[in-house]
């Protein structure tokens, strides 16, 4: 009598395990389909976000050098326009060139000790006009004394040029998007607040799939690959960070990362390479 | 003259083949590594994979064992190998207590994955060194195709 009840036990928990498996398989059924409409989209999004930028390039830069002596005024309107183009190109090229070594499995940190003043600074020059275009403020509050700390430059800097990015996407103009970089413990603080369109619950558990492009229908009136959160969460991944974010719909957006410092000594080829003893060789 | 090889540490969820002469190393805990070794052309290459599937989050990297297996095959077959020239060995996927992780039996099904996806690409494995309770640290030669190990004590090692 006992071994019915237990063998209806286990029949019971099979069951169960079944369906969750089951779910498992039909989520991961529709990630296959979205992916492949994403990819698509990605595709043609990319042509633009490149040709686009290059167009604008190109023609600017005809005009300057049909500019008569006098006008060094005009030229460098231009050649700021022209920058602004640059950047933009360069930033989505960034993207998609990291992402791809992210896929291949080649991309590593590179430790120095960095001057975060002079990051935000690189960042904030990067998507200036774009904040610019749309009159959006910055409010700044990055604390002092934060140099020295150790972290890989280059995918800090993308990921806070992504961050801040983002913020200016989804959100109306006129408005202002706050940016604190601080020390928390041993860790770099960085928080982006954006008073946005906000995302509901069920999004936020998507933005960091690659191609995955919150609120279709702004799809078409926003630029973009839909890469940047999914490089930033592999970028977060390398340096042994993490995301938070907070989001209501209507009420905007604030992504908090957590950066802890690192240490460029902490792996290296040690002076084990000859194991002295219990080694085994295959 | 001895030619000495170069080293190169290989990060979690990286991968790294080369046609000269490496000691590749890393350190295992749940993670599987697997060694593919061209015996005719005598080069290697070895991934290091955190879970064994990719679920459609983030980026496709190998990070997930079914990308990073097929990827360091492809990677090999790129620098100028046959398939039927490649051997694999596997090292990793111990049960260490203290990751953070809700996925029930990560290590094993590592391994498990590892050798289904070897032999789904049709590559033969000749060694492996898997699962049980400890860390591991190893050292590939990738001009002899030897595999040096070492078991690490659990406190010792950080979540790998």
């Amino acid at each position: 009598m006992n071994k019915e009840k237990e063998l209806k036990q286990q029949i019971k928990q099979l069951q169960e395990e079944n369906r969750i498996l089951l779910h498992q398989v039909d989520e991961l059924n529709k990630k296959l389909v979205e992916s492949e409409s994403f990819k698509s989209h990605f595709l043609s999004n990319v042509s633009n976000e490149i040709i686009n930028p290059f167009a604008s390039v190109m023609g600017l830069a005809q005009q300057i050098m049909n500019l008569k002596e006098d006008q060094i005024n005009k030229a460098a309107e231009l050649a700021r326009l022209i920058f602004s183009e640059a950047a933009t190109l360069d930033f989505q090229l960034n993207n998609i060139f990291v992402a791809a070594r992210l896929e291949a499995g080649e991309e590593t940190p590179e430790y120095t000790s960095i001057n975060i003043l002079e990051i935000t600074g690189h960042a904030l020059d990067n998507i200036r006009h774009k904040a610019d275009d749309k009159q959006i403020k910055f409010d700044l509050d990055i604390a002092s004394g934060l140099t020295g700390f150790v972290t890989d430059r280059k995918k800090l800097e993308l990921i806070l040029i992504n961050l801040l990015d983002n913020a200016i996407k989804f959100s109306p103009s006129g408005i202002t998007v706050a940016l604190r970089v601080k020390r928390s413990g041993k860790n770099l603080s960085i928080e982006v607040e954006d008073k946005g369109i906000g995302m509901k619950k069920e999004e936020i558990t998507r933005i960091f799939d690659r191609f995955h492009r919150a609120n279709p229908t702004i799809q078409s009136l926003t630029p973009g690959s839909g890469l940047g959160l999914a490089v930033v969460e592999g970028l977060l991944f390398i340096l042994g960070g993490k995301a938070e974010i907070n989001s209501a719909p209507d009420r905007g957006t604030t992504v908090r990362i957590l950066i802890p410092e690192g240490n460029p000594e902490n792996i290296t080829f040690d002076d084990n390479l000859f194991f002295e003893e219990n080694e085994e060789s295959f | 003259m001895v030619l000495q090889p170069k080293t190169y540490y290989l990060y979690p969820s990286n991968i790294f083949a080369s046609r000269e002469i490496y000691y590749i190393t890393t350190l295992l805990g749940s993670c599987v590594a697997v060694c593919l070794y061209d015996r005719r052309q005598q080069f290697g290459g070895m991934n290091h994979f955190m879970l064994p599937f990719w679920n459609g989050n983030g980026l496709a990297s190998p990070k997930y064992g079914n990308i990073a297996i097929a990827q360091l095959v492809q990677k090999m077959e790129n620098l100028g190998s046959n398939r039927a020239d490649l051997v694999a060995k596997i090292f990793g996927g111990a049960s260490v207590l203290d990751i953070d992780t809700t996925l029930f039996n990560v290590g094993e099904r590592n391994a498990e994955q590892a050798m289904a996806e070897l032999n789904n690409l049709g590559v033969k494995i000749i060694a492996s060194s898997v699962k049980g309770e400890k860390a591991r640290k190893i050292i590939f030669n990738t001009f002899t195709g030897e595999v040096r190990q070492k078991y690490i004590e659990k406190r010792t090692l950080k979540q790998k």
